[in-house]
């Protein structure tokens, strides 16, 4: 997410796993940490046996909550201003680690005069366009646009970030958080005590979310909202201290670091747009090249990539090679391509671990977008929901559509699960870990490496004698991968060594991106992953030797976590500005004067060999690391600092506001601006979205996973043993509203939302509250989103009750809080969903 | 005029009424021209596919990809819709439709 990217520089969880356990509290928001990730979630436990306190926010009652020192229950969406009454309370009451966010963030710097904060216009920040519905960010900079930015140490200054943020957040009081929330006053100052007592120089608090914060209209700002709270208590880069961004199955990490979004190259590189003047590789690094910080460095990332990619053929003559690249023109991300599949733009689609039938929102929409595609292949072990949509979807069951009328060709390839090939995950943490080939997939079954390399193969023999321009860029693509055994297996290591890096002329692997060049003499598929691979034979994600246990705690031997190893990001910011630790109970990493070099547990999160003494002499106008001082840990963010305010890089406000969720019980008891103004919403027919207070629609409508359910279902449902440890889908109901609804454990309800209708059976427990917010009763329901009808277990898909909307900054989907209505009984016959 | 024609005929006035409603984003005017720009679009592969020597065949599929390619860029937006480059796509797209019809003639 580009909150965290934003805010501190890198868009991952900023420590590792294992060192929950060094926390002296845990607050798990936007996560059923103890059910879906239980592996990691036993380093909180380990950390609870050391005297640590665990907080659950959420709007059940789960088995992490029952774990939990305290669970403050909150209405689903109303997080922002749960998170902005924690930072309200901090600076009230004056409790923030002063020395640490006064030198390590931007809260001295001055803003421009003509910033007009939402507050002080009924939720809309300055800039903004009613009709585009975006925002126009010249009046978020720093005043003067001065590099330095004019700074006022003392915090004085009516335009400092300190003081737009004491006033942004000034009506986030624990009353007003209670009626938003519907969490306790009580339970809520409970929980900021906890964090403010186990935050400063000896104590430190870790957040841990998951897409319970990102699958919402607004989730980058949940996520920015906790930033600035951790930055503030000074949790960041220190032992225990940090945001663990609990990513939603195991390798998520590793599909953002080489993604396969649609506006990022590998590296967390941003995709050329053409419409935002990124026409020529000049233009592309003039533009995104940053003249201060670490990512000055970017021209030789970009051409170290292109050079990976396409060999011999990207020399200086070509960009290097940069026309290759697509460019963008539009949003192309998961929600426009599914209502562009439905207009026929999309004629082709493949699908490799993924279930978009049971996994995106609005299955209805998803299956009409299928059904006009040309050619659609599905990679999986066993058929899934969206393989099968147009024999069994929910439209063909309905009778809205038949297989003959679907012209869809659909091919179902068998794809090899982990132990039937070798390659790497790279998990939560930031660490790349390789797993072997144990046995042959049976029958055709191939891994999805085998699958992409052999298309590539046959792509780039079709293409072979073509004279076209656009063609070139296959032609150019380097494809030169070992193959192995009798299907002609490609080499994983061999991919993972171009990944890492080499010199051009001698293939000489690279151990670390500070010797990546911008003149065409490196090569480097990503990198961020370089030093993975950092010779001949030598392959760091298997490296498998943990720390005794009176080692420093790191474990730099257990695997490879990026960027160089490192573990803790931003881990300079565990010493003071003079370089010393903020405690011996909290040491890290120290600047040692002995060697002059920075030292620790840890590699060092910055220029090893430079002085915490060391200022930039702004006479010389600084470039890059040499604009960075000694005392600024933050070095990927072009003023070394974290950033509480943000002038650029957010797109829905630079500081985080509190609006209704896009569908909503409730008007916004703040402003008059009900939702976030620039949310991406679809106004196509089947995806129409209830107004505030509807009472067609009165409950407010949440989806989660089960531990035994993995990702969309299907590798559990089709597995017997699995599959009956949870038979039947369910939606979860308070005994308050199943009382009001006549409802019963077991009995049919049938869920309804302008876009479809579900049955599903109830579960009536006392894991669901009712809220009173705003002065009224609110109920919310909740139910496992990972039910299709494949395999031995199947149940209604509850995505399928979902709109269509998009975060502003990530078009991701909201699926954690919308409204839909509940009645006791049963679709029509016709209407039922049956299992196949 | 061909049925595909029409279809790039259609999509020109619905391009126009876009343009004409500006700065509010019609979005159904927008996904009805992407889909009549579409079904021209499948004609002319068909045609380039008939006669693949035909660079003008060619050349014109590229034309409306590109018309496509700015008409899905006001529809999903990055950042601001480019509405200046729609009104360039709307004049690729009539003079495309001109020389379709001059070259049937």
């Amino acid at each position: 997410m580009p909150s965290l990217g934003a805010t501190f520089g890198r868009g991952a969880a900023t420590m590792a796993l294992w060192d929950l356990q060094n926390s002296d509290c845990v607050v798990v928001m936007g996560s059923n940490m103890a059910e879906n990730h239980p592996i990691g979630f036993r380093f909180v436990v380990e950390a609870q046996r050391r005297g640590a306190k665990l907080i659950h926010i959420d709007p059940r009652f789960t088995r992490t909550s029952a774990l939990a020192d305290v669970h403050a229950p909150i209405r689903s969406g109303s997080d922002i201003a749960f998170l902005g009454g924690l930072i309200h309370y901090v600076i009230e009451n004056d409790l923030w680690f002063r020395d640490y966010a006064l030198n390590y963030t931007n809260l001295a710097h001055i803003i421009s005069d003509d910033y007009v904060d939402s507050e002080d216009n009924e939720g809309l920040f300055s800039g903004f366009d009613p009709v585009a519905k975006t925002y126009d960010h010249e009046s978020w900079q720093y005043k003067d646009q001065a590099v330095p930015p004019l700074t006022d140490p003392t915090l004085q200054h009516a335009n400092c970030v300190f003081q737009i943020l004491k006033r942004h957040y000034a009506r986030y009081t624990p009353e007003r958080v209670e009626e938003i929330t519907g969490c306790p006053k009580e339970t809520f100052l409970k929980v900021a005590e906890i964090i403010a007592a186990n935050s400063g120089r000896e104590r430190t608090t870790a957040i841990c979310y998951a897409v319970g914060w990102t699958h919402h209209s607004y989730g980058v700002q949940i996520i920015r909202a906790a930033s600035l709270l951790q930055a503030l208590m000074g949790n960041m880069g220190r032992p225990g201290g940090g945001i663990m961004a609990l990513r939603g199955h195991v390798s998520i990490q590793g599909s953002t670091d080489i993604p396969t979004l649609y506006n990022m190259l590998p590296g967390y590189l941003d995709q050329p747009n053409l419409l935002a003047g990124h026409a020529t590789l000049d233009d592309y690094l003039k533009l995104k090249t940053p003249p201060t910080g670490w990512w000055s460095n970017l021209p030789k990332y970009v051409v170290s990539l292109l050079k990976a990619w396409y060999g011999e053929a990207a020399t200086a003559d070509n960009e290097w090679g940069f026309q290759f690249l697509p460019k963008l023109a539009s949003d192309a991300s998961q929600e426009p391509m599914t209502l562009s599949m439905a207009n026929g733009v999309v004629k082709g689609q493949f699908i490799l671990g993924q279930n978009p039938l049971v996994g995106a929102v609005n299955s209805e929409l998803v299956e009409q977008g299928l059904a006009k595609l040309e050619w659609l292949v599905v990679r999986d072990f066993a058929m899934t929901e969206t393989g099968d949509f147009w024999r069994n979807g929910r439209r063909v069951q309905k009778g809205e559509a038949t297989p003959e009328q679907i012209g869809t060709e659909v091919f179902f390839l068998p794809a090899s699960m982990p132990g039937e090939k070798e390659g790497s995950v790279t998990n939560t943490s930031r660490l790349v870990q390789w797993h072997d080939w144990v046995c042959d997939a049976p029958g055709d079954s191939r891994s999805d490496l085998w699958f992409m390399y052999h298309l590539g193969l046959r792509l780039k023999a079709l293409y072979a004698d073509s004279d076209l321009t656009r063609d070139r860029a296959i032609q150019a693509l380097t494809w030169d991968y070992p193959t192995k055994g009798e299907h002609q297996e490609p080499e994983a290591e061999a991919v993972l060594k171009e990944i890492n890096g080499w010199t051009v002329t001698d293939r000489k692997q690279l151990s670390t991106f500070t010797a990546l060049k911008a003149d065409g003499s490196t090569a480097a598929g990503c990198w961020i992953y370089t030093g993975i691979y950092p010779e001949e034979g030598k392959n760091l994600a298997r490296a498998h030797v943990p720390d005794a246990p009176d080692g420093p705690g790191s474990h730099a031997g257990w695997a490879f976590a990026w960027p160089a190893n490192r573990r803790t990001l931003y881990n300079r910011a565990s010493a003071d500005p003079d370089g010393r630790p903020w405690s011996d109970r909290k040491k890290m990493i120290w600047w040692d004067e002995s060697q002059s070099k920075w030292t620790g547990l840890d590699v060092p999160d910055f220029v090893a060999d430079k002085r915490p003494d060391y200022r930039p002499d702004w006479s010389k106008s600084p470039h890059g690391m040499d604009a960075i001082s000694g005392a600024e840990p933050f070095m990927m963010e072009a003023t070394g600092r974290a950033m509480i305010f943000t002038p650029t890089g957010i797109k829905d406000g630079p500081l985080p506001t509190y609006y209704e969720p896009v569908e909503s019980p409730t008007r916004n008891a703040f402003h008059a601006q009900q939702a976030s103004p620039t949310v991406h919403t679809y106004d196509v027919p089947g995806n129409a979205l209830h107004p505030p207070e509807d009472p067609r629609f009165p409950y407010v409508f949440t989806t989660y996973r089960l531990t035994e359910m993995h990702c969309g279902g299907v590798p559990t449902r089709v597995m017997p043993h699995t599959a009956e440890l949870q038979p039947e889908a369910f939606v979860e109901i308070s005994p308050e509203l199943a009382e009001a609804l006549g409802i019963k454990t077991l009995d049919w309800t049938v869920l309804s939302t302008l876009r479809s209708e579900i049955e599903v059976k109830a579960l009536v427990t006392e894991r669901m509250r009712p809220f009173k917010i705003n002065g009224k009763t609110v109920h919310q329901v909740g139910m496992p989103w990972v039910f299709g009808w494949k395999g031995y277990t199947s149940g209604a898909v509850a995505n399928a009750l979902l709109a269509i909307t998009g975060d502003s900054n990530t078009s991701i989907h909201t699926t954690k809080a919308l409204t839909c209505n509940v009645r006791a009984g049963r679709l029509k016959a016709d209407q039922r969903q049956v299992s196949s | 005029m061909s049925p595909d024609a029409e279809c790039g005929g259609r999509a020109l006035a619905l391009i126009d009424q876009v343009l004409a409603k500006r700065p509010d984003k019609d979005d159904v005017a927008l996904a009805d021209c992407a889909r009549e720009l579409c079904v021209y679009r499948d004609a002319l592969i068909l045609a380039q596919r008939a006669a693949p020597a035909d660079k003008d065949a060619r050349l014109r599929l590229s034309h409306v990809n590109s018309i496509l390619a700015v008409v899905l860029a006001v529809h999903f937006p990055i950042d601001a819709a480019p509405w200046d480059e729609l009104e360039k796509a709307r004049d690729w797209l009539a003079q495309l439709l001109s020389e379709a019809a001059t070259t049937a003639a």
